[in-house]
């Protein structure tokens, strides 16, 4: 069973601040762009975060690498608190945590051949010895991915985007890290590609008996891979749940609404829509209670005046929201988005 | 009915330093008044060029040679001279596109973009042409109109330019729409949104609307008619309905069973389509989609298949049609 696996990583009440230079009333004006936030993610398990742009998903993804400092909470990896790492401890960690970023044109140095960017890790960490069985390995990596071995010597220009996109993962994968963060890896690929590089992560991950983090905002790939999802907005998880379970009965009415926004591909599967008023309020001044509450349709007076906790509505199904319980009731019986129908 | 518009065998090549190269190959349609038309295919498939090449954005002195005709309510769009075009444009066919920031001019506010549309077309004065303004940002759904009328499109959200964009396209009420990506760099909430509004305006117009797309999901929720482009061709075309639960073509198949969606089977594997979208120039002289596909044979990649008649409502361009359906 899932369930009984263990924690691999803790995330456990961080927040990132950033505060920037504008200046209101003397004081700084500043972007909790991720708020207080928990989850855990359990070995050989996906945990996908979604949300919209802005809610923080990618600054969370960020933070846990320790790419970015987060302002309070604690991270930890099996068992130990990461932020109380130091350089060279930290050098170690990313040894077993390793990052895959949304755009494979940017995250690959465009001066150095595919061989010698996959073989960087091995050098950072002093793996492998000798530079030929270093060499080795890279080839290895690179055959992994679907790579050929004459493309060694390749600068990343010569490659199209859902290559590229496999150059990141043989860097990440030559490791052997317990943790892959990937964050977006496959928005910005074409569908026939993104399918490719889905499986693949997927093999990888089978293979490496390690943990995945996916974050996307695409509703149909998080479903796809996730075994549970955390939902994210303006900076909160908002709800957290087994993914089967949160696409048939989301509890959060921004869940439900989300979900109902994703097109499907089928022209008679026109869903009801949970209509949706207006934009994400800007981070610099999320509404005051439940940051939800002016977009909810089924907000009240206690919505405004005070920030829901977090509740576990069902074993293993957290909501941030006054209403939860009542709103899983009523869904009860209405089911959001159908149990999925396997083509033939 | 008479179609809106008409577009037949239209071909387009660009002079580049590799040579010629024919990004639109022999690409007809038809779109009705009051119809949304989806023109779907992955990067590269000549979907945008099709549609630049309908408002004639192309450089056609140094860059591009079209042939074929469009025809708008009959008359010849790609025989038009500029000036005539330039008549056209905004007033009869408007277009809107994927990245709105570039799309408005960043020094002038959207009022005085839209305004300027209404002036060059309907010759209105500055008054008369900020009332409609003001009008149009009220029927795309832009809150408190009267005062974002002022605004620079970098003081809008994403979403906010998008319906900017969209008022300065329709202040004309054109008979045609042509959406390129209209909302793919947005939200889904937002998408939804927009897409509702598009379809809301389309029917109250009475417009054609040509949506351009990637997007299988969007197509399904809004198109009745879908066309289907793989490298410059069209492969498959027919009813929404039947295009996606009938799909014929093999690169449909694979396109459909390739993204995630409550079709396919959560943590499977999913299906692929092998290799990726070649370079135009490298295209072959049979089936382009050939190398890839897994029902070809030896024929496949030296005969060119033509574009065929199957069922009521679909054509299809594969020569092993018969084959596939009997599941050999």
């Amino acid at each position: 069973m899932r369930m009984e696996n263990q924690a691999v990583l803790e995330v456990q009440g961080v927040s990132k601040v950033f505060s920037t230079h504008v200046k209101i009333n003397r004081k700084r004006l500043v972007v909790r762009a991720v708020d207080n936030i928990s989850f855990t993610v359990r070995e050989n398990e996906t945990y996908g975060l979604v949300g919209e742009s802005g809610c923080g998903k990618s600054t969370a993804g960020r933070t846990i690498m320790r790419i970015l400092e987060p302002t309070e909470g604690k991270i930890l990896f099996q068992g130990e608190n990461i932020l109380e790492r130091k350089a060279e401890g930290l050098t170690r960690l990313r040894r077993e945590m390793q990052m895959i970023f949304q755009d494979p044109y940017s995250s690959l140095n465009p001066r150095k051949p595919v061989g010698k960017i996959v073989e960087e890790p091995l050098l950072i960490h002093r793996i492998g010895g000798s530079a030929a069985t270093r060499r080795e390995l890279c080839l290895e990596a690179l055959k992994r991915v679907g790579l050929r071995e004459d493309q060694f010597y390749r600068y990343p220009h010569e490659f199209s985007g859902g290559q590229k996109q496999r150059i990141g993962i043989a860097r990440a994968l030559i490791l052997n890290p317990k943790i892959i963060v990937a964050d977006e890896p496959v928005s910005a690929l074409d569908v026939s590609i993104q399918s490719q590089v889905l499986n693949l992560l997927q093999e990888i991950k089978t293979s490496l008996n390690a943990s995945l983090v996916f974050i996307s905002h695409n509703m149909a790939v998080i479903r796809h891979v996730s075994d549970r999802v955390g939902v994210m907005y303006l900076g909160r998880i908002v709800e957290e749940c087994d993914a089967l379970k949160l696409f048939r009965r989301p509890g959060h009415p921004y869940t439900k609404a989300l979900l109902s926004a994703v097109p499907e591909p089928s022209p008679n599967l026109r869903r009801e829509r949970v209509e949706l008023q207006g934009e994400v309020p800007s981070p610099h001044s999320p509404p005051s209670g439940c940051a939800f509450h002016n977009r909810c349709a089924y907000a009240k007076e206690i919505c405004a005046a005070s920030t829901p906790m977090r509740d576990e509505v069902e074993p293993e199904h957290f909501v941030e929201c006054h209403f939860a319980a009542e709103l899983l009731r009523v869904n009860q019986t209405q089911r959001v988005m159908a149990e999925p129908a396997i083509l033939k | 009915m008479e179609p809106l518009l008409k577009v037949d065998n239209l071909k387009t090549e660009f002079r580049t330093l590799r040579g010629i190269v024919t990004a639109v190959d022999g690409v007809s349609f038809e779109v009705r008044a009051g119809e949304m038309f989806g023109l779907v295919g992955e990067s590269g498939c000549g979907k945008s060029v099709t549609s630049q090449s309908i408002m004639r954005l192309y450089d056609e002195k140094k860059l591009a040679r079209h042939s074929g005709l469009a025809l708008l309510d009959g008359e010849n769009l790609l025989a038009a001279s500029q000036k005539r075009m330039r008549q056209i444009r905004g007033r009869d066919v408007s277009m809107i596109f994927q990245d709105a920031l570039s799309a408005l001019n960043p020094v002038f506010t959207i009022g005085w973009q839209i305004k300027e549309v209404l002036r060059i077309h309907q010759k209105l004065g500055n008054k008369e042409s900020r009332e409609k303004a003001v009008d149009m940002l009220r029927l795309t759904g832009i809150p408190s109109p009267e005062t974002r009328v002022d605004s620079y499109p970098h003081e809008l959200s994403g979403g906010m330019r998008q319906r900017a964009m969209i008022a300065m396209a329709l202040v004309c009420k054109p008979k045609l729409l042509i959406a390129d990506e209209p909302t793919t760099a947005l939200d889904v909430t937002i998408q939804a949104q927009i897409m509702e509004m598009i379809a809301d305006l389309k029917s109250s117009l009475n417009m054609g609307v040509v949506l351009i797309t990637h997007d299988l999901g969007v197509v399904a929720q809004t198109c009745s008619r879908v066309v289907v482009m793989y490298l410059g061709q069209i492969v498959e075309e027919g009813d929404a309905s039947d295009i996606f639960y009938h799909p014929l073509h093999p690169y449909t198949k694979g396109l459909l069973e390739s993204s995630p969606s409550i079709r396919t089977k959560r943590g499977a594997p999913l299906h692929v389509i092998q290799g990726s979208v070649p370079p135009l120039d490298k295209a072959g002289s049979g089936c382009r989609f050939a190398d890839r596909c897994p029902y070809a044979d030896k024929l496949c990649s030296s005969v060119p298949p033509m574009l065929v008649n199957a069922g009521a409502t679909q054509k299809v361009r594969c020569r092993k049609l018969g084959s596939i359906e009997s599941g050999v």
